[in-house]
């Protein structure tokens, strides 16, 4: 709760830079615009930081593979990654290398997601062979 | 990681554009392209090392390396 309130607070300083700088000198406004970003997601990843064992913990428990849960927390940091970069280059006004960043990113999720469906595939032979 | 880098930033912006303003207004306008070329970059700086801290610490949260 408290972090969320400093997350806004962080917002409101940011987007009050970038408006007071906005008519004298925008490429500074949007170098404060990206630095308000950055301080925000910083915040926000030094909350998430003990959750991400926790769902290793869970997978220890439940049986399920380490590396299954390795590869789906990198497709999650990597749709995150690619969601900053797409929004701040929209923010910088280059829509059209923003919507290439997301392709990229979608490309490379689907890329690290093969040995997945490869072990899903796996699986289900073996219970083609069992029959 | 502190709050006080955007009020530095902001700091930076304001006392580039008073600069130039006073560097136009005695017709040193080659000057004043510089200094504000030199607070882009100073503030770019402190921008990238911030977006590698960033993407350092992304990669290390969700283990993207390798």
């Amino acid at each position: 709760m408290e972090g969320i309130i400093k997350i806004i607070g962080v917002a409101f300083v940011t987007a009050l830079s970038a408006i007071l700088l906005r008519a004298t000198k925008p490429e500074l406004s949007f170098a404060i615009t990206v630095t308000g970003v950055v301080v925000c997601l910083i915040f926000v990843f030094d909350t998430m930081k003990e959750s991400t064992q926790i769902l290793s913990a869970i997978g220890e428990i439940t049986g399920v593979d380490n590396g299954l849960i390795r590869v789906l927390l990198k497709i999650v940091g990597i749709a995150y990654v690619t969601e900053f970069g797409a929004g701040v280059l929209t923010d910088f006004g280059s829509a059209s290398v923003a919507d290439k960043v997301l392709l990229a990113g979608k490309l490379t999720i689907l890329v690290t997601s093969f040995p997945i469906i490869q072990s899903l595939l796996e699986l289900l032979r073996g219970f083609l062979q069992l029959v | 990681m502190d709050i006080s880098i955007l009020f530095k930033m902001a700091a930076i912006g304001i006392i580039v554009t008073v600069i130039c303003q006073i560097l136009k207004k005695s017709e040193r306008d080659d000057i004043a392209t510089l200094v504000s070329i030199v607070g882009l970059v100073i503030v770019l700086t402190i921008v990238v090392s911030m977006v590698g801290d960033l993407f350092a610490e992304m990669t290390n949260i969700f283990g993207l390396a390798g």
